[in-house]
C-alpha cells in the first residue's frame, strides 16, 4: 500500500502563530514596557527570536495526510502526537475565519467526531482553496446524513406525560431548598447558642427564649423555604408536557420562562430515575434522559429532566416509551454480594470516626461516646445499602439501582454501551468483590451506570456479557451511538 | 455466559520501566529539593528543636523516590492488553485494578504520542477514544514505536470493516 503523503498547512500559518505566541506573552511585554528597568538590554530581541522560532517550529512540526480512508495529523514539537481519524467517523466539518484569517485569505478547518465536546482536529490555517478542496476530499469519505428540516410544530404527537396539579405541588413540596439552612441553624446553635438566641429574640420577639426560640426560628425558615420551593416549582414546571412525535421526544414547560426542547429517541443513551427520601415515601420519582450530543445542531447533549415528578405506578410506561421494547416492568432486582453491607458500613464508620474525632478536640473526650451510636448507625446504613443496591440484566436492558437515602435507578440498553470497566479496590479485593461500570455516549456523568460489589465471578460474567452485546450490536447494525 | 480466560496477554515493552523511572527520578528530584528546602526553613524558624527537619525532608523525599521506583516495576507487571477478534481489553493498576473492554468498531480515533524521553528510548503511547468520554477510554503506554504503529493500524483497520456510521439514521 502507498505511503501517506503528508502536507503542511499554509506557510502564512507562521504569521498566525506569531500573533498567537505574542498574545501569550502580552502581559509580560506590557510589564517590561511600562516598568522601567525591568527589561534588560536584549530582552525584546530575545523574546522576538524565541517567538519566531516557536512559530516556525510549530508550522514545521504540523502536517496532515488523507490516506486509506483516514485523516492522519502529526503535531507537537517536544511531545510528538499522531492522531488518526477514520473519515467515516467525521460528523462535522466547519470552515471558520477570524479577522486575521480574512486578511490573509485563510481558513481554519475544524473536524468533529462524536468523541468529545471539542473539535478533534483544527487545521489552522489553510488557504481558502486548500480548505474547500480538503473539505470535499474529507466529505467523500463521510456518508451524508439524511437531513429532515426541523419545522415549526406539526401534527400534535402522543402525550407521554402531563404534570398534574398534585404532582406539580409535590415537586416543590418534596424538595425543601431551605433544609440545609435549617440544619445550619441547629448545628450552629450548639456552638453559638448565646449569639443565636439573642438574634432570634431580635428578629421574632415573643416567640420564646433559648432553645424554644431557636426551634421556632428553625421552623419558620423551614416553612418559608417550603413555600418558596413550591412556588418556584410551579413557576418552573407549570404545564409540563412530554410528547412523542415521529420518534422525537418533545418537552414543553414553564409558566414564566417557557422552554421547549426536542430529543430524537435514538440519541437517548440512558434513562435515569431518582427518588429522594420524601419522594420514596410518597411513591413518586423524577425521570431524566441522558443523551449523546449532536454536532449537526451544536447540541452538547447531557441530562434532561423529562418528568419532574411521576407516580411510581406510571414509571414503567414512560420508560418503555422512551426506550421502546425494553421490559422495564419485568425487572426483578437482584442483590449484589452481601459483603457490600460490610464494606459500606466500614466506609461510613470511617467518616463518622473522623467527624467525632475532630469534634472531640472541641468538646473534649466525652464526645468519643458518640462512637457507640455511630457504630450502630453504620451497621444500619450498611444493611440499608445492601437492601437498595440491585441490578438486573435482561438481554436488551441493564438496570441498576443504588442509594440509601435518595435512590438512583438507571436503565441502559446494552447496545448503547461504549466501553465496560471492571474495577477492584484493595478493600474490595479482600472481600472478593468487584465493580462493573459501563459508559455510554452521553456526555454527562449520568451517562454511566455501575453495579458495585458483585462477587468477582459474577462481575466478570456481567462485564463480559455486556461487552459482547455492545460489540455484536455495532457489528450487526453499524450504529455506533 | 462464562468469561473466556484471556490467556495471551500482551505486555508493555520492558523499556517502559526505564522511562517511568527516569520520569520518577526527575519529579522525585524536584520533590526532594522542595522537602529538604521546607525542612531547612522549619529548622530556621523553630530553633532548638530536637529534630533536624531537613534530614526528615531528605528521608521522606528518598522514601518517595524509592516507592516510585518500586511502583514503576509493579505497574509494568500489571499493565497488560489483548487484541481480540473485534475488541481490545486493557488491564492495569497495582492496588486499584481496572480492566477495560472496548469494541474496536466503537473507536472514534486513535492517538500515538511520544515525549522526548519516550522517543530517545524508542517508545510511544497509544490512546483510544470512544464516543461520550472527553478523554481517552484506554491507554497503552510504553510500546516500541513500531509496535505502537502496528497496533494503531490494527485498531483502525477493523473499525473500518463496520459499515459507515449513520448517526440517528433518518431522524435528524
Amino acid at each position: 500500500m502507498s505511503e501517506p503523503v503528508f502536507r503542511r498547512l499554509n506557510p502564512l500559518t507562521i504569521f498566525l502563530e506569531l500573533a498567537r505566541v505574542i498574545g501569550r506573552f502580552i502581559y509580560f511585554l506590557v510589564f517590561i514596557f511600562f516598568v522601567p528597568g525591568s527589561g534588560g538590554d536584549f530582552v525584546y530581541e530575545a523574546i522576538g527570536i524565541f517567538v519566531v522560532i516557536a512559530a516556525i517550529a510549530r508550522y514545521l512540526s504540523y502536517s496532515y495526510a488523507v490516506h486509506d480512508g483516514h485523516l492522519i495529523i502529526k503535531s507537537g514539537i517536544v511531545t510528538r502526537n499522531n492522531r488518526t481519524i477514520p473519515l467515516s467517523r467525521i460528523q462535522n466539518i466547519n470552515l471558520q475565519r477570524n479577522l486575521i484569517h480574512r486578511i490573509f485569505g485563510l481558513v481554519d478547518l475544524k473536524i468533529e467526531t462524536a468523541a468529545g465536546a471539542q473539535a478533534e482536529a483544527s487545521l489552522s490555517a489553510l488557504s481558502n482553496a486548500e480548505g474547500e478542496a480538503l473539505k470535499t476530499e474529507l466529505t467523500q469519505g463521510v456518508k451524508k446524513e439524511v437531513g429532515i428540516e426541523e419545522t415549526a410544530p406539526k401534527a400534535k404527537g402522543r402525550t407521554v406525560y402531563r404534570i398534574s396539579s398534585t404532582e406539580l405541588f409535590l415537586t416543590g413540596a418534596t424538595e425543601n431548598r431551605a433544609l440545609a439552612m435549617v440544619g445550619a441553624v441547629f448545628g450552629g446553635s450548639f456552638v453559638f447558642y448565646d449569639q443565636l438566641s439573642a438574634m432570634v429574640e431580635k428578629i421574632i420577639p415573643n416567640f420564646g427564649q433559648g432553645w424554644v426560640g431557636i426551634a421556632v426560628f428553625g421552623f419558620v425558615i423551614f416553612l418559608v423555604g417550603w413555600v418558596l420551593s413550591i412556588v418556584s416549582a410551579v413557576l418552573t414546571y407549570g404545564n409540563f408536557e412530554l410528547t412523542l412525535e415521529e420518534g422525537k421526544l418533545r418537552r414543553h414547560y414553564g409558566l414564566v420562562n417557557q422552554i421547549e426542547s426536542v430529543v430524537p429517541l435514538p440519541r437517548v443513551q440512558v434513562v435515569r430515575m431518582s427518588e429522594s427520601l420524601f419522594q420514596r415515601m410518597l411513591h413518586f420519582c423524577k425521570l431524566y434522559v441522558e443523551t449523546a450530543g449532536s454536532f449537526e445542531k451544536q447540541d452538547m447533549g447531557g441530562s434532561s429532566l423529562v418528568c419532574p415528578l411521576l407516580e411510581m405506578d406510571k414509571q414503567a410506561d414512560v420508560v418503555r416509551t422512551v426506550l421502546p421494547g425494553r421490559p422495564v416492568d419485568t425487572v426483578r432486582w437482584r442483590s449484589v454480594s452481601p459483603k457490600t453491607a460490610n464494606i459500606y458500613a466500614r466506609r461510613s464508620l470511617l467518616v463518622f470516626a473522623l467527624m467525632i474525632g475532630g469534634s472531640s478536640v472541641y468538646f473534649g473526650l466525652e464526645a468519643l461516646w458518640a462512637l457507640i451510636p455511630a457504630v450502630m448507625l453504620s451497621a444500619l446504613l450498611g444493611w440499608a445499602h445492601y437492601r437498595t443496591t440491585g441490578y438486573d440484566d435482561k438481554p436488551n436492558l441493564l438496570a441498576t439501582r443504588y442509594g440509601v437515602v435518595s435512590r438512583r435507578t438507571m436503565y441502559v440498553p446494552p447496545e448503547k454501551v461504549q466501553s465496560v470497566f471492571v474495577s477492584q479496590s484493595p478493600l474490595q479485593r479482600r472481600y472478593e468483590v468487584s465493580t462493573v461500570l459501563v459508559h455510554t455516549a452521553a456526555a454527562s456523568g449520568g451517562g454511566s451506570a455501575s453495579v458495585i460489589d458483585l462477587p468477582d465471578q459474577t462481575a466478570g460474567e456481567l462485564a463480559h456479557s455486556l461487552h459482547r452485546r455492545s460489540a455484536d450490536s455495532v457489528r450487526l447494525t453499524g450504529e455506533v451511538l | 455466559m462464562p468469561v473466556p480466560e484471556i490467556a495471551s496477554w500482551s505486555h508493555l515493552d520492558p523499556a517502559v520501566k526505564k522511562l517511568w523511572r527516569i520520569e520518577a527520578a526527575i519529579s522525585g528530584f524536584v520533590y526532594l529539593i522542595l522537602f529538604v528546602g521546607a525542612g531547612a526553613i522549619l529548622d530556621e524558624a523553630l530553633e532548638g528543636m530536637p529534630v533536624q527537619f531537613w534530614l526528615v525532608g531528605l528521608a521522606v523525599g528518598l522514601a518517595l523516590l524509592a516507592l516510585s521506583f518500586y511502583v514503576a516495576g509493579r505497574k509494568f507487571e500489571f499493565w497488560r492488553f489483548t487484541l481480540g477478534e473485534d475488541d481490545l481489553a486493557v488491564s492495569h493498576g497495582i492496588w486499584w485494578r481496572t480492566r477495560i473492554y472496548v469494541p474496536r468498531a466503537r473507536i472514534q480515533h486513535v492517538d500515538v504520542t511520544a515525549g522526548p524521553i519516550s522517543r530517545a528510548l524508542g517508545l510511544a503511547v497509544v490512546s483510544v477514544f470512544v464516543s461520550g468520554q472527553g478523554g481517552a477510554v484506554a491507554t497503552i503506554p510504553g510500546l516500541r514505536a513500531d509496535e505502537a504503529e502496528r497496533l494503531r493500524r490494527v485498531l483502525l483497520k477493523l473499525s473500518e470493516q463496520a459499515p459507515p456510521v449513520a448517526l440517528e439514521r433518518g431522524l435528524e
